[in-house]
């Protein structure tokens, strides 16, 4: 296939995004925005009690108020394949027979207006058997733990494990997932290597607060089919669990999914939807399930952890093995735990080259709100940790932590570990670029300023099929149709401009449909960053098609074949001449299709597709009397192959990296006693334009080698991964203060540094080399 | 249910509360507007955080007052919240009762049920009272007019913050007053006498072990979300002893 | 008055006069998105904590999902529908948040352009670092603020404030 890639016209090109004037003006229309005629509100009760036998679940008052049209309860779960969960489907529609969390949805009400669906819930009795609950990690563990389930498997659908990787499913009930991963002589290297350190670190769990909380409306369009509009962005995984919860078939099950109101992975997998449907059925009309914010907060949260490593180096600081134990907390139900697990196990060589690495995660149950995907799926947590220690490690050792980092850096071209796809990035550019940036070798020392830097690695793009379809019309329009959701990632602006690259129109003339399971072409979900790559594959392929369709359609009229012909801005050239398309088609008169189409289909392997590497400098200035710290300069830097959109990368990384800063400094959902205390927008603390240093600097290199259209490759998930360990890094080096936990609150870091004065308690072992 | 800025009010009914009446009294004049009166400033309970901290009288009689209230909040919740909601809320993470604590300032209150007037010092009112006061309406708040500095520190925010005061005669500090902000149970208020009217130069240096000795009279902090108690104890004498950096140099 | 009372209010929405029969616990969002039909200004935290909802009263800006709707009685309501020009030319702000890609999921956007039109029709002298504390209190999850400076470093003064 003829792809130009030496003058690109549209690719490159800071565009504003194809929906930012409807964005500014208000016209832009969200899931919550839908009204569909004669429809029902529906309202969750949510239990109050992190763990309780549900004794009986009185309905009565409620569904004789005036205006109740339907109440369900975990008793209209009884014919249906009524779980869910990722790979593990532990969560049940309703609470069935007992609750696992406060917050947990026991009943829900469908009514003509939302108060009224308000007040019924009030009129709901439940009646509950107390029990003890399990609210955090150490509790779950504790041999007299109460257990959140009894011992039989819950269904589930888990993959292969990857390699070097063995996974336990549920081995016992207070523990989900055990996931075991490694290669090389783990021990040998241990006996062999010089220094030996061991460090703990713990993380907070965060709320990923996207601005449009969870909205699904449903309704029965027969007995036996259901359409419902979801701002979800995995629309084809979740008409597969409409279809199997309520035993429908997949061509009876229709989603619509416009515009999201943001995500950062509270939107994947299913959610509140079933809840939806089954309101549906039983009222027999459209139901409005609308969540408020803090009910969102309560539907999913990031895992907090506890993460020990055990890192083994040379003499010189050679990083050489490697053992990583995690225990994640997971909350009441499984989410996409596993999966996450995975992402974590695989992933503690990070950025440099061990001889061994040997890792054990555990997903662990508590009774609080389950835990699922974020932003980075787990590579936070990881980096936290490995980037903390690094620093460590290089400080212990009297090395640079630039230098020590510099020297162990896994290698473009090279696999980072045994079975893995090989790095497509130069990670040493991109710590010179942060490194001068931040004037690190230049600058001098000022008292109480330091500078950290963190750097990570994460795979994208791994296990993903996505479709597409591109048709040109002859009088000017070119129709887009992928089954990426557009989140606020700019995924359809990305998407026009490669369309218009290779059609050589303006992107004005480019319109992207709204996700719709009947038409739109299949995509496997919008995650790990692949939409930009993988759907920008199939998009390019499928312009590509249209465009040679277009070519031949002409030549057949021109008689002359293909190759003499381009196209451009809607007309036909050939040599000097040019032929607008809608005269070529009106010149061979009717019967002949106006509409030129194109579709294609990439499936990408297992295993990581591209790489995102990111790499984070941080200028921080410490107050020693009170632990508050301010932090002057922000630098943050990212591969993105070949940017389609400059901007739209700059965005994504930026907003990014406040997440993680959010995460650094306060974000935390916290519990006393499986009590949640600030589960709600008004306690929950997320970062303001004045927590955002103005010295913050985002770079976008494009050092060419993705494997997406044009050299291109995800970034979104890169940018927030390292800001907290740089930040830690930044302090010990300003004030000789280690922070071990997320997030670092000034507390915290007067408390390190009341030990810092201390001799270095942390280096558990020194062995002589051989 | 009396309604003013209506803020937390429009809060709680969301979360279920149906309340039988609604009494609007933000267009009711009496309860708007800043005057001077009397050798005091009186603050009609529905005025807005917008207005007071705009007033071109008090940000001449009492600047720094103007400057506490304009970094309250953010510029939604002053230009709609008012200093009665503000204060009636019973939210201890609210910043307006601390200052008016240390100002010396009253809360005026007409009572619902026998037509009588009640005054109430700021710094001895209690939240939980505020929260299930049925019969009484906070009308005016009353700042007395007397020589005094006010700083405050809000490094911690929102954990944790300060504002104090110093009242003077002359070059003199004569006595203090700091009270704790931020989401913890309240109301903490403790006042410090200086045992002779000390000159700002002598009381300068000072000022670490003033703010010991008055740190030490505070009660133990339990922050909502938040550090723990040692911290709180360490950090206030730390917030206390910049503060009176402050207020001794002007 | 009761909760229960059906009132009647006058207020003008983007210049366009209204009289509505409301009920007193309507909020101003509800009365803005369902009886007016204008969609744009978003629920998001409906708590009042991130600003999605932000409508200008009188010129204020307003936390629509805390306000009641009969206490903008008489009052000019401004929403982002009323922002852009009647051939939907984008205003000043608009156009700035444009042209350096402020929007992204977009949820927060007209929140923040009535935000930050508020602050050049109230400052005759606009400083940057001014308009920053006023943007302080809206929440935008997506982006990491800097766009907001950006695009406002750009945005020349408001000479037509009322």
């Amino acid at each position: 296939m003829n792809i130009r890639t030496n003058t690109l016209t549209q690719v490159g090109q800071s565009i504003p995004d194809v929906d930012s004037r409807a964005k500014l003006t208000g016209s832009a229309r969200y899931t919550s925005d839908i009204v569909i005629d004669e429809m029902l509100h529906a309202k969750v009760l949510r239990s109050p009690h992190p763990h309780a036998l549900i004794r009986s679940v009185d309905v009565s008052r409620a569904l004789a108020m005036p205006g109740v049209a339907a109440v369900v309860t975990g008793d209209d779960l009884t014919a249906l394949d009524f779980t869910y969960g990722m790979f593990i489907r532990d969560q049940p529609v309703l609470a069935k027979d007992k609750v696992r969390y406060v917050g947990e949805p026991i009943a829900a009400v469908a009514a003509s207006t939302e108060e009224l669906a308000w007040r019924a819930l009030a009129e709901i009795r439940v009646d509950y058997d107390v029990l003890a609950p399990v609210s955090s990690i150490a509790a779950a563990l504790d041999e007299r733990a109460p257990m959140l389930f009894g011992d039989e498997l819950h269904a589930s659908a888990l993959p292969p494990p990857p390699p070097n990787s063995t996974w336990t499913q549920e081995p016992s009930p207070n523990i989900l997932f055990d996931f075991n991963h490694g290669f090389g002589d783990v021990d040998g290297w241990f006996q062999r290597c010089h220094h030996v350190f061991e460090d703990r670190f713990t993380i907070g769990r965060q709320s990923h607060c996207a601005l449009e909380p969870h909205v699904s409306l449903a309704r029965f369009v027969a007995d036996h089919a259901v359409e419902v509009w979801s701002n979800n962005q995995d629309p084809f995984l979740l008409r597969q669990d409409i279809a199997r919860i309520f035993r429908l078939k997949l061509d009876d099950v229709r989603f619509h999914a416009g515009l999201v109101g943001g995500g950062f992975g509270s939107k994947s997998y299913c959610k509140i939807e079933p809840i939806a449907v089954l309101l549906a059925r039983k009222a027999r009309r459209a139901i409005r399930l609308a969540l408020t914010m803090s009910e969102s907060m309560m539907t999913v949260c990031d895992h907090g952890a506890e993460i020990w490593l055990r890192s083994g180096v040379s003499a010189s600081g050679e990083t050489l093995v490697r053992e990583a134990v995690v225990n994640l907390d997971g909350g009441a139900y499984a989410d996409a735990s596993p999966s996450v697990a995975m992402r974590i196990g695989t992933r503690f060589n990070g950025p440099y080259r061990w001889r061994a690495v040997r890792s054990r995660v555990r997903v662990v149950r508590t009774t609080t709100i389950p835990a699922g995907s974020f932003r980075g799926f787990g590579a936070g947590h990881v980096t936290w940790a490995c980037e903390s220690q690094m620093d460590m490690i290089a400080r212990r050792l009297g090395r640079d932590p630039y230098a020590i980092r510099a020297d162990n850096f896994v290698r473009l071209g090279t696999a980072g570990a045994p079975g893995e796809s090989v790095l497509d990035s130069d990670l040493m550019e991109g710590l010179q670029t942060v490194g001068e940036r931040v004037g690190y070798k230049s600058k001098e020392r000022v008292p109480k300023r330091g500078i950290g830097f963190a750097v990570a690695v994460k795979g994208g793009g791994g296990s993903h099929r996505a479709d597409a379809r591109v048709r040109v019309w002859a009088s000017g329009a070119v129709s887009l149709a992928a089954g990426v959701t557009e989140i606020g990632q700019s995924t359809r602006t990305v998407l026009t401009q490669i369309a218009a690259e290779v059609l050589n129109i303006d992107p004005d003339r480019v319109a992207v449909e709204d996700i719709d399971t009947d038409t739109t072409p299949f995509d496997s979900g919008t995650h790990a960053s692949n939409g930009a790559t993988v759907a920008g594959l199939a998009v390019r392929e499928a312009a590509e098609k249209a465009r040679v369709r277009i070519l031949e359609f002409a030549g057949g009229i021109l008689q002359c074949t293909s190759a003499e012909l381009d196209f451009c801005n809607f007309q036909v050239r050939r040599g000097e001449n040019r032929y607008l398309l809608a005269d070529l088609v009106a010149q061979r008169g009717p019967g002949v299709d106006t509409m030129f189409a194109g579709e294609a289909s990439v499936q990408t392997g297992s295993g990581s597709f591209f790489w995102m590497p990111v790499w984070t400098a941080v200028e921080v200035e410490v107050d020693a009397e009170t632990g508050a710290f301010k932090i002057l300069r922000l630098i943050n830097a990212t591969d993105a192959g070949r940017a389609i959109n400059p901007q739209r990368c700059v965005s994504q990384i930026e907003g990014a990296a406040v997440q993680g800063l959010g995460q650094a400094l306060f974000e935390n959902l916290a519990y006393c006693e499986a009590q949640p205390l600030n589960a709600t927008p008004l306690k929950y603390r997320l970062p303001r334009i004045s927590d955002v240093p103005h010295q913050f600097e985002t770079i976008i290199l494009e050092q060419g080698h993705g494997p997406g259209a044009y050299g291109v490759k995800g970034l979104g998930e890169s940018g927030n991964l390292t800001i907290p360990a740089a930040i830690a890094n930044a302090i010990a080096d300003a004030v000789g203060a280690r922070v071990t936990d997320l997030p670092i609150t000034p507390d915290r870091v007067l408390k390190a540094l009341g030990v810092a004065s201390k001799p270095n308690t942390n280096v558990t072992r020194t062995v002589e080399a051989n | 249910m009396i309604h003013a800025g209506g803020i937390d009010l429009a809060n709680r009914m969301k979360r279920g509360a149906v309340p039988e009446h609604v009494v609007t009294l933000g267009q009711i004049p009496d309860l708007c507007g800043i005057q001077e009166i009397g050798g005091r400033i009186e603050i009609g309970a529905a005025t807005r955080h917008w207005e007071i901290e705009n007033d071109p009288m008090l940000r001449c009689r009492l600047p720094m007052v103007a400057g506490y209230i304009a970094g309250l909040g953010n510029i939604r919740i002053r230009m709609q919240g008012t200093i009665g909601g503000n204060i009636m809320a019973g939210e201890p993470g609210y910043e307006m009762l601390p200052l008016l604590a240390v100002l010396g300032a009253d809360l005026v209150f007409a009572d619902w049920s026998t037509g009588g007037q009640e005054i109430t010092a700021a710094r001895e009112w209690v939240l939980p009272r505020a929260s299930s006061s049925k019969t009484l309406l906070l009308t005016s708040i009353r700042i007395p007019l007397r020589p005094i500095t006010v700083a405050w520190n809000r490094e911690l925010r929102p954990a944790l913050g300060l504002v104090a005061s110093l009242e003077w005669s002359g070059d003199r500090v004569l006595h203090g007053a700091a009270a704790v902000i931020g989401d913890h149970r309240g109301p903490m208020v403790r006042e410090h006498h200086f045992t002779e009217a000390l000159p700002a130069a002598d009381a300068a240096p000072r000022a670490a072990n003033i703010a010991e000795v008055w740190a030490d009279k505070f009660p133990d902090i339990d922050v909502l979300v938040g550090p723990d108690r040692d911290y709180c104890r360490h950090v206030l004498s730390v917030m206390l002893r910049r503060v009176l950096h402050t207020m001794l140099k002007t | 008055m009761t909760t229960r009372d059906r009132l009647t209010i006058r207020l003008t929405v983007n210049g366009e006069a209204h009289t509505v029969e409301i009920s007193s616990n309507l909020m101003l969002v509800d009365l803005v998105r369902e009886r007016l039909n204008l969609q744009g200004t978003r629920v998001a935290c409906d708590q009042g904590a991130c600003g999605a909802c932000t409508v200008l009263v009188d010129g204020r800006p307003i936390t629509a999902c805390l306000s009641f709707a009969f206490t903008a009685d008489g009052a000019a309501v401004l929403t982002i529908e009323g922002v852009a020009g009647s051939d939907n030319t984008l205003d000043t702000v608009q156009l700035a948040f444009h042209d350096s890609g402020v929007p992204q999921c977009g949820f927060c956007t007209p929140g923040m352009v009535l935000l930050a039109k508020a602050y050049y029709m109230q400052q005759p002298m606009p400083e940057g670092a001014d308009v920053e504390r006023w943007l302080d209190a809206n929440i935008c999850r997506c982006s990491g603020y800097q766009v907001f400076r950006r695009a406002l470093h750009s945005t020349p003064p408001r000479e037509d404030a009322p």
